[in-house]
């Protein structure tokens, strides 16, 4: 690390030695993508406050011709460096040798005009637009009319006149404008105009960007970034000094002969484009530059799709990856270590060895960071709220595993967030109080940390709880263990602390809303500490950080590989391959055999995962299905306790008749009959192992009983008509399954499209060899569009919360490969038919 | 009414519940002790000596499961009756293991409440 400290102040004081040495200098050409104007205010600046000269160069500006093609010019070295639209990045695309150095504009000041009458785009069509040609520069405004269904054939496109006399005379309905130039005129010459700017439609179009040759970057790294920070800091110097600069134009660059008003309002207009309070002057989101090539690409300015990469596209200091301002160089020399305070009891964020050295998620992540900047950090492990106070007095720089909370904005600036982490409700692993969601925890105990934040602010939320506030975690688990608590709020890092330190009783019981983000804190006076640590954390990316967080909280990928399919594939394969180079068959059919068999792998291994995932969904739901019960009889056997009271008291009293023991012994009745209930849906999730011989009504009937309360409140009138003793052999709870899919999707849809006289008919068919359940409704049947997709997987017309668009799709699996039927649809005259075919068994003798 | 000379130990952690059957039980038996969880329930069979147990299984700190394998293991044979919401196999199997006389799930009614109390003292009187 010293090294590189050591390196950095060589590299400054070779910078500062060069700007003082003002005998050679280099002469540099940069073309200008406009004429003269306040569009390149910054450039004169850096030339006329002699930023340019101080770093050794000497910048001679070329004004923009007709038709001068701006990319050509600086390849064949009639400019060493160019400013031009975001259509470089196609000309890289395409093929050109070129590297974006800065950007200075973040959106492009191109805008649409029309005359008064046309008050949407949509009426653009057939009408006269200037300066609208079928050029890569207008994407934007094409982009814009797109969204109105105007396509650049719809309109009647008439050659610019680089005046606006014929828009203010009524001869064009619309033109092309520079929000910069062209809106000061109109507005000076009192046109009445509406203007359409494509950033209100979405455009994210970069203007005005410093380019050079490849060979340039190359061959002078260290000139390139020379004349990137000096025209940057003309930038500043310009935005910050608007009547000087404009001053300056109008003495040495004014060639348009601008007004200083006209000057003026475009400095403004520009300053709104440049946005230096958001962004770092010059500075290039490679993102963004991605969106624009994709744009390129999709409006069809690309040509050959080659491999070019959009990274290779943007200039990097190679001494200097971070791109770090020299004021941040500087505070990175004068500040050896960053000591941030951070939770001892905060493991995997921060694990503390016995002989104090500090590990974990947090000490990577810093350590990366310090790798990729130089600058050095501690990390101080302690009692969180202890931390909290000594960041506030400033005995340590800042703290790290916090979340970033007004409280603790009045004394740290915040970092990006360097790791999210979602906020869940634990409970003990039996759940005693059957917590499921946020609302169940109404008139429960939840204990919380007393410095989380986080939790403090959830809790606040939950004004029919009641808040329990412990010093610690340990604090926490034990008061959940002794019931003391009902609940508390974790995160993912709860649940392995439990474990590890011996708590193994502990579950994510719900997701709550709340994310937990955490970012670093930094003392107030130290902001470049924190714009060093975004960088840092911007060139580590996402997915490096995601890798480490998988790292340190053993989360597994969603997705686990099947070595086992692999291998049994790979096997398959290599037999393939051999049998076949054996016989010496032709490559063509080899290639077919081996793409059949891949996909045929494929499916079968994503069925597979479909139908692991129904199942633990059935298990879970017949969990939840044993906790309801469990829910559900305790104030029924309290009923039944206050029945015994009652009987008792009017025993005593003498008062107790047979009306009375009647009605007593009926809300006994009915109480068992309510935890019966209970017992029905429990049956219908259990997964049954072996295979059985049902009778298909009991099966039917079953099925829509479980239903049958919800079609009553629906008025869905359910008719069955079956008349046999139908035998089958299977897995009776299976097909109820599919029967209850099936049913309830008939029930939503009556009910979602208000069907009068909403009526279900199921029917049973029996044919030699088939039974043939049909289920059908009255609902107007399925989209003539949709009924091939029906049981797709993942097709669904219901809202997502409603519905996984698995329902059918799981259904056909169960008919058709563990009860070995069909499952079809179709529409009739008025409704759709849902059709099970199962196989008949032979008639068995019943009695 | 004569009450009959037996303790019973009722341990249910629904207040409402307990003092209901409680109240009702103090009309038949001498004495009736209320626990709301097996700890509290532990702490009164070391302090007493009881004839029957009525038990809850899922309570808080101790529940039914591990109260009657404490007392087991240290050899008392107590007639158990277990009253639980849960209709699981597992916790049917699980409380028939330590020798309770019968597992009843709630909601009981008057006369099955009547029921078990008679096969609980039964087989006092067997023993």
């Amino acid at each position: 690390m010293y090294l590189l400290k050591i390196f950095a102040l060589l590299l400054l004081l070779l910078t500062l030695s060069l700007s003082a040495n003002d005998q050679k200098l280099d002469k540099l050409k940069l073309q200008l993508q406009w004429k003269h104007q306040f569009e390149f205010a910054g450039f004169y600046a850096a030339k006329e406050k002699g930023f340019y000269k101080e770093v050794g160069l000497d910048v001679e500006f070329i004004e923009f011709e007709e038709k001068t093609d701006i990319t050509h010019e600086v390849l064949s070295s009639k400019a060493d460096y160019g400013l031009s639209y975001s259509s470089i990045i196609a000309d890289y695309m395409n093929g050109k040798s070129i590297i974006m150095v800065a950007n200075f504009f973040k959106q492009s000041p191109l805008v649409l005009v029309t005359q008064k009458n046309i008050k949407t785009l949509a009426d653009l069509k057939n009408k006269k637009v200037m300066g609208l040609s079928n050029s890569i520069h207008n994407i934007t405004l094409f982009g814009m009319l797109d969204k109105f269904h105007v396509k650049s054939t719809d309109i009647i496109n008439i050659p610019t006149t680089f005046t606006i006399d014929d828009f203010i005379n009524k001869k064009v309905d619309a033109m092309s404008a520079f929000t910069t130039n062209e809106i000061y005129e109109l507005d000076k010459r009192g046109a009445q105009y509406n203007l359409f700017d494509p950033v209100v439609y979405g455009a994210k179009y970069y203007d005005v960007n410093l380019f050079t040759t490849l060979d340039e970057s190359i061959n002078h790294p260290s000139r390139v970034q020379k004349m990137k920070e000096a025209s940057i800091r003309g930038w500043e110097y310009a935005l910050k000094n608007k009547e000087e600069v404009v001053a300056l134009i109008l003495q040495k660059y004014n060639s348009q002969n601008k007004t200083r008003e006209a000057l003026l309002f475009e400095a403004q207009q520009i300053e709104n484009l440049i946005l230096p309070h958001v962004y770092d002057i010059g500075i290039i989101d490679k993102d963004r530059v991605r969106t624009i090539f994709d744009n390129f690409k999709e409006a069809g300015f690309i040509k050959n799709d080659n491999s070019k990469r959009v990274e290779n596209f943007i200039f990097k200091d190679k001494s200097n990856p971070l791109s770090l301002s020299k004021k941040e160089k500087i505070f990175i020399l004068n500040h050896p270590k960053i000591v941030l305070g951070t939770d001892k009891r905060w493991e995997p964020y921060v694990l503390l060895s016995d002989d104090g050295v500090v590990s974990g998620y947090d000490a990577e992540v810093l350590s990366l960071i310090s790798e990729l900047s130089g600058l050095d950090f501690e990390l101080k492990a302690g009692d969180w709220a202890e931390m909290q106070i000594e960041a506030k007095k400033r005995t340590i720089d800042g703290l790290s595993t916090g979340g970033v909370h007004k409280e603790r904005q009045k004394y740290l600036n915040f970092s990006d967030i360097y790791i999210t982490m979602q906020k869940t409700i634990i409970t003990t692993l039996d759940n005693p109080k059957n917590i499921q969601n946020i609302e169940d925890l109404k008139g429960h105990r939840i204990a919380i940390h007393k410095s989380n934040l986080v939790d403090e602010k959830i809790a606040q939320k939950m004004i029919d709880s009641k808040i329990i506030r412990l010093d610690n975690q340990e604090d926490i688990f034990n008061y959940m263990l002794t019931g003391k608590a009902d609940a508390a709020f974790g995160n993912g890092t709860t649940i392995y602390l439990a474990n590890k330190i011996g708590f193994p009783y502990f579950k994510h019981t719900a997701n709550l809303d709340e994310t937990l983000k955490l970012a670093f804190g930094i003392r107030k006076d130290w902001p470049e500490a924190v714009s060093i640590i975004n960088k840092s954390l911007n060139a580590i990316g996402e997915n490096r950080l995601l890798e480490i967080k998988r790292k340190w909280f053993y989360l597994e990928n969603k997705k686990e590989f099947d070595y086992i399919l692999f291998a049994k594939f790979a096997g398959v394969l290599i037999l393939i391959v051999l049998i076949f180079l054996y016989r010496q068959y032709n490559i063509k059919r080899l290639n077919i055999e081996l793409k059949k068999r891949v996909e045929e792998e494929l499916k079968k291994s994503r069925d597979k995962d479909k139908m692991i995932f129904h199942q633990s969904k059935l298990i879970s739901m017949g969990e939840m299905i044993e906790n309801i019960a469990h829910q559900w009889r305790q104030p029924l056997s309290q009923i039944n306790s206050a029945v015994l009271v009652i009987d008792d008291t009017l025993v005593q009293s003498g008062y107790k008749g047979n009306l009375v023991e009647e009605k007593l012994s009926e809300i006994e009745s009915l109480t068992k009959y309510m935890s019966n209930t209970i017992d029905d849906f429990k049956d219908f999730y259990a997964q049954d192992k072996l295979p059985e011989f049902f009778l298909l009504r009991d099966v039917i009937s079953e099925s829509i009983s479980i239903l049958g309360g919800t079609f009553k409140s629906n008025s869905i009138e359910i008719e069955t008509d079956i008349e046999g003793d139908y035998l089958c052999n299977g897995y009776p709870s299976e097909l109820k399954q599919v029967l209850v899919v099936i049913l309830n999707n008939a029930q939503d849809i009556l009910t979602s499209r208000e069907v009068n006289k909403a009526k279900i008919d199921v029917a049973v068919e029996k044919s030699s060899k088939y039974y043939t359940i049909s289920i059908s409704d009255n609902a107007g049947g399925i989209e003539k569009e949709i009924i091939d997709k029906v049981f797709d997987p993942y097709f669904t017309t219901k809202h997502k919360t409603q519905g996984t668009g698995l329902g059918l799709y799981i259904s056909k699996m169960i008919i058709e490969d563990s009860l070995l039927g069909e499952l079809s649809v179709q529409n009739t005259e008025n409704g759709a038919c849902f059709k099970i075919k199962l196989k008949r068994i032979k008639d068995l003798d019943l009695c | 009414m004569n009450k009959e000379n037996h303790t019973i130990l009722y341990i249910e952690d629904e207040e409402g519940t307990r003092v209901n059957v409680a109240r009702s039980l103090r009309l038949k038996y001498v004495s009736v002790l209320e626990a709301k969880d097996g700890l509290e329930g532990y702490q009164l069979y070391r302090e007493n000596s009881i004839d029957l147990i009525i038990t809850d299984l899922l309570m808080p700190n101790m529940g039914g499961i591990e109260f009657i394998r404490k007392i087991r293991d240290e050899g008392s044979e107590i007639p158990v009756i277990v009253m639980s919401a849960y209709s699981n196999q597992k916790k049917l199997h699980e409380a028939e293991e330590l020798n309770i006389v019968e597992y009843v799930i709630k909601p009981i009614s008057r006369t099955r409440l009547k029921e078990v109390l008679e096969i609980g003292f039964q087989s006092i009187r067997v023993k």
